[in-house]
């Protein structure tokens, strides 16, 4: 029991991990499947290459977020400057804090990923027309902005 | 401003005239023609095969072109420049030449499909060649059998063999070693080439031996040696060089032709929009019709050149409210350049207003907050500013253009605003080397420290957003003549916004219960108009009762709009905090000269990456807020863009003629 009470900068940093590593999978994956299918528009004709890179970036941000989450939780708990020394209840509250963008930004930006997807055949076929398929895709963006905000919200509330 | 009124057009002029009015059009580009009724008495022109064969002919000079410029490493003039001014005799000069250039480019798609077959010639060679060097030192032909009394193996074997081991590995005996000779002609690790010659008595048992050993006898069948053959090969190759090189030569000569070409391709793709022309045409037979639309400012210029220099009669009505006209926009330069934003949504249609000048104020402020760095701000102002003086963009990359510039002097005003410049590069440079740290201290506030100020303001903002974009339906109900839609549909939410503002303001700031019942009532009446009114399309009393109150939960709508903008906020924190994070990265090596070069290549890095990534997401998020949020409140869209016939070419424009 002793142990575990001095266990706070454990959780937290699993927290920083968890916000960190989550969100990056989720957009490898949506910026990994969007390249591949932008791949095939741009052997044909490499003058869309620009129009569809706005569709491979946009499930890369939910990546940026957990980043930003993570430090924000860093710089919360003092890691960054060496010596962190919080409550396991606190870190446990960081742990718990992360998890909005944790899971919010690692499947929105698989989500995401599959409407740009289908957004790179809109641009293949009428390239006029790639903003819609633009918009569509942050359409879901904006959930994982919901998680990102909520997550922000927390993290620099619990040391208060 | 706003949405430019068209005008319908129809002239009549002289069929011997007919080339020149067209193309005097198509320099003005101001005219849209459409397509002549199909009336008694009219024949039309089909250009198609004419159009099919200009077609082709592009295709000759496009490729063409890009083979020379391949050829000679030249590289296409950036897009960004604008293109090259041609007066009209120097048009009129160079067009008497695309006959030759016409030539020239079928010549250059034959000179580089001769270059290709050589090459390939010229490879097939040298494989044949490979193949039989390994044969070079055989001083006897392949057909070679033998004399009288002996008989000669030439062949390859398998494996690798010097003299002795493939004596051995024969294995006839020691009392036969006289009677063959192996020479070895050439060895490797997968084969050894080589000359037997035995006696005729132990012929037959020699080839079998050698048959175990996996030989073969190459398919040669040629009468010289190969030393001679291999010559033979190279004095070809040769040959094809010399005459590859020749033709090679001759194409990179005409990379002086590079301008002609160019000029081709734009003649040809005028020529095929005029011939596209043509075919809305309906002529008799000593008469024309050309009908078209045109933007009621090009009216007058028009109309005057056209009685100046030809017979034509001309008749310009106002547009029907059936027609299907085309739409153009004109805004003034600071609504302009988010004009294209506007089109690729879609083009106001009837009844609708032009969003654009509206959009414009709240798109720069929007961009700016998510960006929100004063050094990126500057960065775009710069950048953007030496491009409009230098490079002289046309058309629609200068509004592009235009566009980021104001985004990024908003840009510069929020990065003031949170300061934020580069991140907080200026506290890390200032404590890492200087040991005293200063920093540019926010005008209004710092978003990391005071997250929720943020939220509000921008949830403010976004509120604001949307009342104007209800405003504009207002306008547009208004001017239509629906007075009371817009009273009804309109003004009553803005009555329920105000209650629920009041009753805000008293709860949450001013604590005056006074104005939170006020506000209370003000709502309650808002909503219970709304409840009477919005049903009143409904034929029965159910209907219109049921109409009025769903009318309500639109309220959740725009709640969930409204929420929206918070975006406004986290895309702006976003930027900040990695640039940050960059900048701290950046600073790990300390101060002096390690911790400079570190810093400053960390900063480069980062920041590029930050900026690009940001700026994306600004712009997206932008557009997205636009398109759904405001333009969902008053726009329907669904105009016809507005394609006058012009000169649509690539490198060369025309100075107009006075």
């Amino acid at each position: 029991m002793e142990f575990f009470m001095t266990m706070g900068q454990f959780f937290a940093i699993l927290g920083v991990a968890l916000a960190v590593v989550l969100p990056c999978i989720g957009s490898s994956i949506g910026v990994g499947k969007t390249s591949e299918a932008a791949a095939a528009v741009v052997i044909d004709d490499p003058g869309k290459f620009s129009k569809l890179l706005i569709l491979q970036l946009l499930p890369g941000t939910q990546g940026l977020y957990g980043l930003v989450i993570g430090v924000m939780i860093m710089l919360n708990i003092g890691i960054l400057g060496g010596n962190s020394n919080i409550s396991t209840i606190e870190g446990l509250s960081f742990l718990l804090a992360s998890l909005p963008i944790a899971f919010g930004g690692w499947l929105s930006a698989i989500y995401q990923g599959n409407v740009a997807v289908s957004g790179v055949s809109i641009v293949a076929k009428k390239p006029n027309e790639s903003s819609k398929a633009v918009i569509s895709a942050t359409l879901v963006e904006f959930y994982a902005l919901l998680s990102f905000i909520s997550s922000f919200l927390l993290v620099i509330n619990i040391l208060k | 401003m706003a949405i430019l009124e068209m005008k319908r057009i129809d002239i009549v002029a002289l069929l011997k005239d007919g080339k020149k009015i067209i193309e005097l059009l198509q320099r003005r580009g101001v005219l849209e023609i459409s397509k002549q009724e199909e009336k008694d008495g009219f024949t039309f022109i089909d250009t198609s095969p004419a159009i099919g064969q200009f077609e082709k002919q592009k295709q000759v000079a496009d490729k063409a072109l890009s083979i020379v410029m391949s050829l000679c490493n030249l590289k296409p003039p950036l897009s960004l420049y604008s293109r090259k001014e041609l007066s009209v005799d120097e048009f009129k000069q160079r067009a008497d030449k695309v006959d030759e250039t016409l030539k020239w480019a079928y010549e250059i798609i034959l000179l580089e499909k001769q270059v290709d077959t050589l090459q390939n010639e010229y490879n097939q060679l040298c494989v044949k060649k490979d193949l039989l060097s390994v044969w070079k030192g055989l001083d006897v032909p392949f057909l070679y059998k033998g004399t009288k009394t002996t008989k000669a193996f030439i062949g390859s074997l398998p494996e690798f063999y010097t003299e002795e081991s493939l004596r051995y590995a024969i294995n006839l005996g020691d009392e036969n070693l006289d009677l063959f000779d192996i020479k070895i002609i050439s060895q490797s690790k997968e084969q050894t080439c080589v000359f037997i010659l035995c006696h005729n008595s132990l012929a037959d048992t020699l080839y079998a031996r050698l048959r175990n050993l996996g030989f073969s006898i190459p398919e040669h069948t040629f009468s010289e040696k190969p030393e001679d053959r291999i010559k033979d090969y190279e004095d070809q190759m040769q040959k094809i060089l010399d005459e590859k090189n020749k033709a090679w030569e001759k194409l990179l000569s005409y990379g002086e032709i590079v301008d002609d070409l160019r000029f081709l391709s734009d003649y040809l793709s005028m020529k095929i929009e005029k011939y596209n022309a043509l075919n809305n045409l309906a002529i008799t037979k000593n008469t024309l019709m050309i009908s078209g639309y045109i933007t009621v400012d090009k009216v007058g210029p028009l109309v005057g050149e056209l009685i100046k220099k030809f017979t034509v009669a001309i008749d310009v009505n106002n547009v029907s409210d059936e027609e299907d006209a085309p739409v153009a926009l004109k805004n003034n330069l600071f609504a302009a350049p988010v004009e294209d934003i506007t089109e690729s949504y879609s083009l106001p249609g009837k009844g609708d207003v032009d969003p654009t000048p509206v959009m414009s104020f709240f798109y720069y402020l929007f961009f700016g907050m998510m960006l929100s760095d004063a050094g990126y701000g500057l960065l775009m102002v710069i950048a953007c500013s030496i491009v409009l003086k230098f490079f002289r963009p046309e058309e629609s990359l200068k509004r592009n253009i235009q566009k980021f510039l104001f985004c990024g002097l908003s840009t510069v005003f929020w990065g003031v605003m949170y300061g934020s410049w580069f991140g907080n590069i200026v506290n890390v440079v200032s404590k890492n080397f200087f040991e005293y740290e200063v920093g540019i201290s926010p005008l209004w506030f710092d978003p990391v420290s005071k997250p929720l100020d943020l939220i509000i303001v921008s949830l403010i903002l976004g509120f604001i957003h949307i009342v104007v974009g209800l405003g504009v339906k207002f306008y547009a109900l208004w001017k239509n003549g629906d007075k009371l839609g817009a009273l009804f549909d309109i003004g009553l939410w803005y009555v329920v916004f105000l209650g629920i503002i009041l009753l805000l303001v008293g709860k949450l700031v001013l604590s005056i219960d006074a104005l939170q019942s006020a506000g209370l009532i003000i709502a309650l009446l808002g909503a219970l108009g709304l409840v009477l009114t919005q049903g009143r399309s409904s034929p029965t009393i159910f209907g219109k009762i049921l109409g009025g109150l769903g009318s309500l939960y639109s309220i959740t709508g725009y709640f969930s709009d409204v929420l929206s903008y918070c975006r406004l906020m986290a895309l702006g924190l976003v930027t900040g905090i990695i640039g940050n994070v960059i900048n701290t990265i950046g600073s790990i090596a300390g101060g002096g000269v390690t911790g400079g070069i570190t810093l400053a290549l960390v900063f480069l890095f980062g920041h590029a990456i930050n900026f690009s990534i940001n700026a994306l997401g600004a712009y997206v998020h932008c557009n997205r807020l636009q398109y759904v949020e405001f333009f969902s409140k008053f726009y329907d869209g669904g105009g016809r863009p507005f394609k006058p016939l012009k000169i649509n070419t690539k490198f060369y424009k025309f100075k107009e003629e006075k």
